[in-house]
């Protein structure tokens, strides 16, 4: 395939091996965050962890975000997709999330409607051709999928569909990387960035983090090469005593984003005061809610939700995962009662979470050094 | 989930309402491009959830390649450098085997690669000699043809 076939090439990545071995300082260990969960995944799919020299270790962050919506908001899923009268639809990653009451898998087996989609488009049009059913969208995801989710409700505004609405748990990346930063005994050196929430926002979003935090950023697309690429990048700086956000996505990341994106999202939506992340707690500011302009298509009005708050089972230790305080092998029940097949934690769930990129690609427990 | 694939645009269904046909992987499907309305059909788009959300710029591609292409430069310089020294500054003698012979030169041939080393402290020499080399110079026969 075309921009990607090339950036995996083998030859590429012998070469930017030897750039690293050259800039590392033997035994000095540097803890580089890849902030995407899709970044994990192609770490451990091409299995870059090995290639790049010791001194290299790639800490996983928070950007997975079926991983970090709360039980409680499964269940609330739940409830509405039990509802007779609504098509619940939801991208295929949720499906198998375990809220305090099974997931939504689980709920579609008891006879929930419960429906795969790919866009939310997808979504409209089952409003459109369904008159007589509510159709309801599970809207998750970070600011890479949250203007799909706005031009949909611009949509069905222009139209007038009013059998459609939007179970909105939308977030936004920044604060939970501060959460991360401010997070005590927690050593990070780098940050690589997330290259499609960029594309949206821009690569302005992070300046904070190298002008409040010292720490050097590089806004990163998703094949091998560019992972080693933006690693040789963040590696420089550290060495050059540089401490600034670079773009190795240059080929799709404009630095100001995608204006059109953002005002969609700010047409539709707004910051919520608060909102609970699995694992990091309640951060301020840091998910989105349809607008009151908006209330005929947002689920959350529409509907009543039970919106209870349910603990995370006390062996999971997703949470010390997303901020890369442990290891996934570490966590007690990683592999054994935690599988992808039953998981316990979300980590496990998604083929992006840290978890379950270790145990797919066969990282089941410390590494021989 | 933040997952975006390279997909070429190959007709516009509505302009109005923003859709367009894709091909991803040689399977054709309706995009949005409401959040892209300058991409044209023949251009590459970033596709996620149904939505073009980024041209793709070819050009800032190539440059990044060449860019790479070009890091391992200096290195693979140093290895031809430190392969070459081995007869023109090196500390070390290597065996070559004379090709031809012209006048108190002799090319030579080291491991593949033709060198040019001085012959005059073992004159004569003919093509199928082998010279203990240092430093551009031969400073034994080692084997006669």
């Amino acid at each position: 395939m075309r921009f990607v076939d090339e950036f995996r090439s083998g030859e590429l990545a012998r070469k930017l091996r030897r750039e690293l071995e050259g800039l590392v300082e033997p035994g000095r260990t540097l803890k580089l965050m890849e902030v995407c969960g899709g970044h994990t995944h192609t770490i451990y799919r091409h299995g870059l962890e090995d290639l790049v020299p010791a001194e290299i270790d790639y800490v996983h962050g928070p950007g997975c975000p079926v991983c970090v919506i709360p039980m409680g908001r499964v269940d609330d899923a739940i409830a509405l997709a039990e509802r007779p009268e609504v098509i619940f639809t939801t991208f295929g990653d949720m499906m198998r999330v375990p809220g305090g009451r099974g997931s939504l898998l689980e709920a579609k087996a008891r006879g929930a409607d419960v429906r795969m989609v790919y866009s939310p488009l997808d979504a409209l049009e089952l409003a459109r051709r369904n008159p007589d059913r509510q159709v309801v969208f599970f809207a998750i995801g970070f600011e890479t999928t949250a203007p799909a989710t706005a031009v949909t409700l611009l949509r069905a505004r222009a139209e007038r569909i009013g059998n459609f609405s939007a179970f909105c748990n939308h977030v936004t990346i920044a604060p939970p990387l501060r959460a991360i930063l401010d997070s005590p005994g927690l050593r990070l050196d780098g940050f690589i960035a997330p290259g499609h929430v960029s594309t949206v926002i821009g690569t302005g979003a992070y300046q904070f983090i190298a002008r409040d935090y010292r720490k050097p950023v590089v806004v990163t697309a998703f094949e091998p090469i560019d992972i080693l690429h933006a690693t040789v990048m963040l590696v420089r700086q550290l060495r050059e005593g540089r401490c600034v956000v670079e773009n190795q996505y240059t080929r799709v990341v404009r630095p100001e984003g995608n204006p059109r994106a953002i005002a969609a999202i700010a047409e539709t939506m707004e910051l919520r005061d608060t909102f609970e992340w699995r694992g990091l707690g309640w951060i301020e500011s840091s998910a989105l809610r349809v607008r009151p302009a908006f209330a005929e298509w947002d689920a959350e009005v529409r509907f009543a939700l039970p919106g209870g708050r349910i603990e995370d089972p006390k062996a999971c230790q997703c949470g010390e995962v997303l901020i890369g305080a442990i290891k996934p092998w570490e966590c007690r029940v990683f592999g054994t009662a935690c599988t992808p097949e039953r998981p316990i934690g979300t980590c496990m769930v998604s083929s992006e979470g840290a978890c379950a990129a270790y145990y797919n690609y066969g990282r089941r427990n410390r590494v021989p050094a | 989930m933040c997952l975006g694939i390279p997909a070429q645009l190959v007709e516009l269904v509505d302009a109005e309402a923003g859709l367009a046909k894709a091909e991803i992987s040689g399977v054709r499907r309706a995009v949005s491009i409401a959040l892209c309305p300058e991409a044209e059909v023949g251009d590459w788009v970033l596709v996620h959830v149904g939505f073009a959300l980024s041209r793709i710029d070819e050009e800032q591609a190539l440059e990044t390649l060449a860019l790479l292409e070009r890091m391992g430069e200096a290195y693979e310089q140093e290895v031809r450098d430190i392969r070459e020294s081995c007869i023109t500054c090196g500390d070390e003698a290597v065996t070559a085997r004379v090709v031809r012979v012209d006048g108190a030169t002799a090319t030579v041939d080291v491991d593949g690669e033709r060198e040019q080393v001085g012959v005059e402290l073992v004159e004569p020499v003919e093509p199928g000699d082998v010279l203990l080399c240092h430093a551009g110079i031969a400073l034994e026969k080692v084997g006669a043809k």
